[in-house]
C-alpha cells in the first residue's frame, strides 16, 4: 500500500504541462489539492522555460544567490511547481501570480489574501505545494529512513501526553508514530505561519477512535483543524494540516477527507513498521528537510 | 529611557494648561473635546477587571448581539452629528476605548450604527469615508489593547525568566506594524476631514491592507502568550480568542479587503507618476496640503489648495519620495535616521518601478491576478507613504526613526525587495517604548492617550482574571489583574 491511491492522498505532477485535470478536479472538489512531484522531473523545463526570469519574480535575486548549485535548482524549481499548481487550481497564467513571503516566511499568494492560501515542503528530490481556498494550509515532508530519536528529543518535541503514549509502543511502532507526529507539528506550525518560531512541544496531538490525529486542545477554534498523513512515492512521509474557515464544509472538505486519509494514515504507520522502505537498512545519514 | 508621546504642537497653536488628573487636551477646543469625550466614555465602560454591572459591557459572543446603549453610554457615542463638530479623525479617536474593550462590541455599538447612518447621501463623502474606515479602526483599537495586555505580560515575566526576552523584537515588530496601520488609517480619517471628496483609494488600501496586517499581529500574540506557558484557559488567551471569533462573526475583514482591493486597481492609472505629479500640481499648494494629513491629532486648517479634490492619494503616495529627500537633507548624526533613509529611498525606487505596468493593469478587473498583485503592492507603498508622512510632523517618539525603520523594514520585506545593508536594529528602541508605556499606563496609539484604568501590578503568572467581562485586550490588566478588584484608576477620584 503506498497511500497514493487514497482520497485526499497528493496527485503527482510531472511537469509543467500537467496534466493538472486531477489536481483541479480535486481543488473545485474539496477546496484544496496537494501535489508532489521532484525537481528531476522539472528541472530541465523549468531552466529551458524563456519566462523562468519572470516566473521567478522576485524571487530572483534569491535563486541567483543561493550558494550550492543543487540548493540553487531546488528552490527554482520549487517556486515554478508552486505557480504552476496555484494558477492551474486559479485558471490563469503562472507568469502573471507573484509569491510573497510574509514576515515568518509563510509563502502567500499577492493580492489572494483570505481567497487562497499556500505550503511548500522539500527533502532530498522531493517537492509538494498544497494550495486551499478554505483556509491556511501546511505541509511538511521526511524521507521514511530519516532517524529522529524519540529518547534525545521527546523534550523538546512531545508534549508530557505525548511523550507518555509513545513510551508505551513497542520500538518499531514508536519510531513510525513519533516520525508521523513530527510532520504533523511541522505542517501544522507552518500552516499558522509560526515556522520554527513555534516549539513543538507546545502543540499537542491525540489520535481518535479511528487513528486520525487530532489537536489535543478541544477548544471550538482547534476543532476547525484537519490533518492526514500519506505515504508517497513508497519513500516519504506527507502530513498536511487545514484549517477550514467553513466555506467548503458543504463541499466535502475538512473533516470527512481527514477521516479517509486517518485510516491511511494508520496503514502507514504499520508499512512502515514492517517495511520501511529499500533504503532502511543501508545506512544512509538522515535525510535533511529543506525548509522552504 | 524617558517615555516620550507624539509631540507637542507648535509655537504657534498654544496647548491647554495641564491640570491634574487630566489628560492632555491638545492644541485646540476641538481636540479638548475629542480627549475628554474619550475619557468619559472610558469612564462609563467602567473598570474592565470589575465584574460586568448594569452598565459594564460583557465583552463575549451576547456583546457581539448588543443593541445600542441609551442614557449616558448611548450619549457619549458619537453619531452621524459629531462629525462636523469632532471631525473623523476625532469620532475614532473617541470610540477607540470602546474597540480596546471588545471588537464584537464596537462593531456592535458604533460600526454597523454609524457606518449605516453614515452610507446616505446627506452625509456626504467625507461621512462615507469615515464610515468606510470604521471597521479598520475598530481593528487597530482591539488589536492594540491585546498587544497592550501582552507586552505588559511579557514584560514582567522576563524579570523571573529571562527567556521571555525573545519575545521583545517580536513585540516591538507588532507594535510598529499597529503604528503603520493607525497611521494610515488616521491620515485617511484627516484626508476625508480635510477636502472635500476625501480619498477614496487611500480608504481603500486602509480597508485592504489594514486587516492582513492586524491578523499577522494577532497570530504573533497568540504564539507569544502559547509559548510564554498560558494556557488556553487563561483570560489573555480566551480574549485573544474571542478577537478572533469577533472578526469571524463581524464579517467586515474579507469584504473590506475584497472592496479595497478592487478600488484599488480602478485607482491604479491615478496613482501613477506620484512624484511627477507633485511638481505639476502646484508643488508649493500640495506639499502643504499634503503635510496637514500628516499633523495626527492637531486642529486642520480650512482645506488649502484650489477648493474640492486638492489633497488626493497620489499626493498621499508621493510623500514617500518627497519624505524621502527630506530626511536625505538632515545633517543629525543619527545611524537609525542613516538607516531610514536608505530604506526609504529604497520603497521609493520600489514605487517608481510600478509605475510601468500602470497603463495595462488600468483596464482590467478585479480577477486580473497581476493586477491584484500591483494593488498589493500599491497598498503597501502607501502605508510606508503614511509612516514616513507622521514621523516627519511628529514630535517625541513617533518622530524619532526607530520606530519608522521598523515598520519600513517589514514593508519592503512584503514587496519582496531586497533590503539595504543594516546598520543597526531598531527593536530595541521600540521595545523599550511599548515597555514603557505598559508601565505607565499610556496606550499603544500613535497618539500616546493616557488609559484611565491602569492595572493592578500584580503577578502576570496568576490564574484567570476576574472574568470582568473583559474584551480583547483592554490594555488594563485584563488577565494580569488576576484575582484583585479593580484596576487602579488614574488621576484619583475626579476626571
Amino acid at each position: 500500500m503506498s497511500g497514493t491511491q487514497a482520497f485526499g492522498a497528493p496527485l503527482h505532477v510531472a511537469g509543467p504541462e500537467g496534466p493538472w485535470d486531477e489536481v483541479c478536479d480535486r481543488f473545485e472538489s474539496v477546496g484544496r489539492a496537494v501535489v508532489h512531484t521532484t525537481w528531476g522531473e522539472w528541472l530541465t523545463a523549468a531552466l529551458l522555460d524563456p519566462e523562468l526570469r519572470a516566473l521567478l519574480g522576485r524571487d530572483r535575486p534569491r535563486y541567483r544567490h543561493s550558494p550550492a548549485a543543487a540548493g540553487r535548482l531546488a528552490f527554482a524549481v520549487s517556486r515554478v511547481v508552486m505557480k504552476h499548481t496555484a494558477a492551474a487550481v486559479l485558471g490563469t497564467a503562472p507568469a502573471a501570480l507573484d509569491i510573497a513571503y510574509l514576515p515568518g516566511g509563510q509563502p502567500v499568494l499577492r493580492g489572494f489574501g483570505g481567497e487562497l492560501w499556500l505550503s511548500l515542503a522539500h527533502t532530498e528530490e522531493l517537492i509538494v505545494v498544497a494550495v486551499s481556498r478554505g483556509g491556511p494550509v501546511g505541509v511538511d515532508a521526511e524521507a521514511v529512513t530519516r532517524r529522529v530519536s524519540f529518547e534525545a528529543l521527546q523534550g523538546q518535541v512531545c508534549t508530557p501526553q505525548e511523550a507518555e503514549l509513545l513510551a508505551a509502543l513497542p520500538e518499531d511502532r514508536r519510531a513510525a508514530r513519533f516520525l508521523r507526529l513530527w510532520t504533523l507539528k511541522e505542517a501544522y506550525t507552518k500552516a499558522l505561519g509560526q515556522g520554527m518560531r513555534r516549539g513543538f512541544a507546545t502543540v499537542g496531538f491525540c489520535w481518535d477512535g479511528d487513528g486520525r490525529a487530532v489537536l489535543a486542545d478541544d477548544s471550538p477554534a482547534a476543532r476547525a483543524w484537519s490533518f492526514t498523513t500519506c505515504l508517497v512515492r513508497d519513500r516519504y512521509l506527507v502530513s498536511e494540516a487545514c484549517r477550514d474557515t467553513g466555506r467548503d464544509t458543504a463541499r466535502g472538505g475538512g473533516q470527512g477527507t481527514g477521516h479517509v486519509a486517518g485510516q491511511a494514515a494508520g496503514q502507514v504507520e504499520d508499512r512502515l513498521r514492517d517495511d520501511p522502505g529499500p533504503l532502511a537498512g543501508t545506512g544512509l545519514p538522515p535525510a535533511q528537510t529543506v525548509r522552504s | 529611557m524617558t517615555l516620550t508621546r507624539p509631540g507637542p504642537p507648535g509655537p504657534e497653536q498654544a496647548a491647554a494648561p495641564s491640570c491634574a488628573g487630566m489628560p492632555p487636551l491638545g492644541d485646540g477646543p476641538r481636540s479638548a473635546d475629542v480627549v475628554l469625550r474619550a475619557r468619559w466614555l472610558e469612564v462609563l465602560l467602567g473598570d474592565p477587571l470589575r465584574p460586568p454591572g448594569p452598565r459594564s459591557p460583557a465583552a463575549s459572543a451576547a456583546g457581539r448581539e448588543a443593541v445600542a446603549p441609551s442614557g449616558a453610554l448611548g450619549a457619549v457615542l458619537p453619531g452621524p452629528a459629531d462629525v462636523r463638530r469632532l471631525g473623523a479623525e476625532g469620532v475614532v479617536r473617541v470610540l477607540r476605548p470602546l474597540f480596546r474593550r471588545g471588537l464584537g462590541l464596537g462593531h456592535a455599538w458604533a460600526v454597523r450604527p454609524l457606518s449605516g447612518a453614515l452610507a446616505g447621501a446627506q452625509a456626504g463623502a467625507a461621512g462615507r469615508q469615515l464610515g468606510a474606515l470604521l471597521g479598520p479602526a475598530a481593528l487597530v483599537g482591539a488589536a492594540g489593547g491585546a498587544l497592550h495586555t501582552t507586552a505588559r505580560l511579557v514584560d514582567r515575566l522576563a524579570a523571573r525568566a529571562p527567556g521571555a526576552g525573545r519575545w521583545q523584537p517580536v513585540l516591538a515588530a507588532d507594535f510598529a506594524d499597529l503604528l503603520a496601520c493607525e497611521s494610515l488609517t488616521a491620515v485617511a480619517l484627516r484626508a476625508a476631514d480635510l477636502t472635500a471628496g476625501g480619498t477614496p483609494a487611500l480608504t481603500a488600501a486602509a480597508g485592504y491592507v489594514v486587516p492582513q496586517l492586524v491578523g499577522q499581529v494577532l497570530d504573533d500574540l497568540e504564539l507569544v502568550l502559547s509559548e510564554a506557558g498560558l494556557g488556553p484557559d487563561r483570560a489573555e488567551r480566551r480574549a485573544l480568542a474571542e478577537l478572533a471569533a469577533d472578526r469571524v462573526a463581524s464579517g467586515a475583514d474579507p469584504a473590506a479587503a475584497a472592496d479595497g482591493r478592487a478600488q484599488l486597481i480602478r485607482a491604479l492609472p491615478s496613482l501613477a507618476d506620484p512624484a511627477g505629479r507633485a511638481v505639476r500640481a502646484g508643488q508649493e499648494q500640495g506639499d502643504l496640503a499634503s503635510r496637514e494629513v500628516f499633523r495626527l491629532g492637531q486642529a486642520g486648517t480650512a482645506p488649502t489648495g484650489t477648493g474640492a479634490g486638492a489633497l488626493s492619494t497620489a499626493d498621499v503616495a508621493a510623500a514617500l519620495p518627497a519624505a524621502a529627500a527630506r530626511l536625505a537633507e538632515r545633517t543629525d548624526d543619527d545611524p537609525a535616521l542613516a538607516a531610514l533613509i536608505r530604506v526609504a529611498r529604497r520603497l521609493a525606487g520600489e514605487q517608481r518601478t510600478l509605475r510601468l505596468p500602470y497603463p495595462a493593469a488600468g483596464h482590467t478587473g478585479p480577477a486580473d491576478a497581476a493586477a491584484r498583485a500591483l494593488a498589493d503592492r500599491q497598498a503597501l507603498l502607501l502605508l510606508a507613504a503614511a509612516v514616513l508622512g507622521v514621523g516627519q510632523e511628529a514630535g517625541g517618539f513617533l518622530g524619532r526613526p526607530h520606530w519608522a525603520l521598523l515598520a519600513l523594514t517589514r514593508v519592503t520585506r512584503r514587496l519582496g525587495a531586497p533590503l539595504p545593508e543594516p546598520s543597526l536594529d531598531p527593536a530595541g528602541d521600540v521595545w523599550a517604548e511599548l515597555a514603557g508605556r505598559t508601565r505607565q499606563g499610556i496606550d499603544c496609539d500613535v497618539y500616546g492617550s493616557e488609559l484611565l484604568w491602569t492595572g493592578t501590578g500584580t503577578e502576570a503568572g496568576t490564574e484567570a482574571g476576574t472574568g470582568a467581562g473583559t474584551g480583547a485586550g483592554t490594555g488594563t490588566g485584563a488577565g494580569a489583574g488576576g484575582t484583585a478588584g479593580a484596576g487602579r484608576r488614574r488621576g484619583g477620584g475626579g476626571t
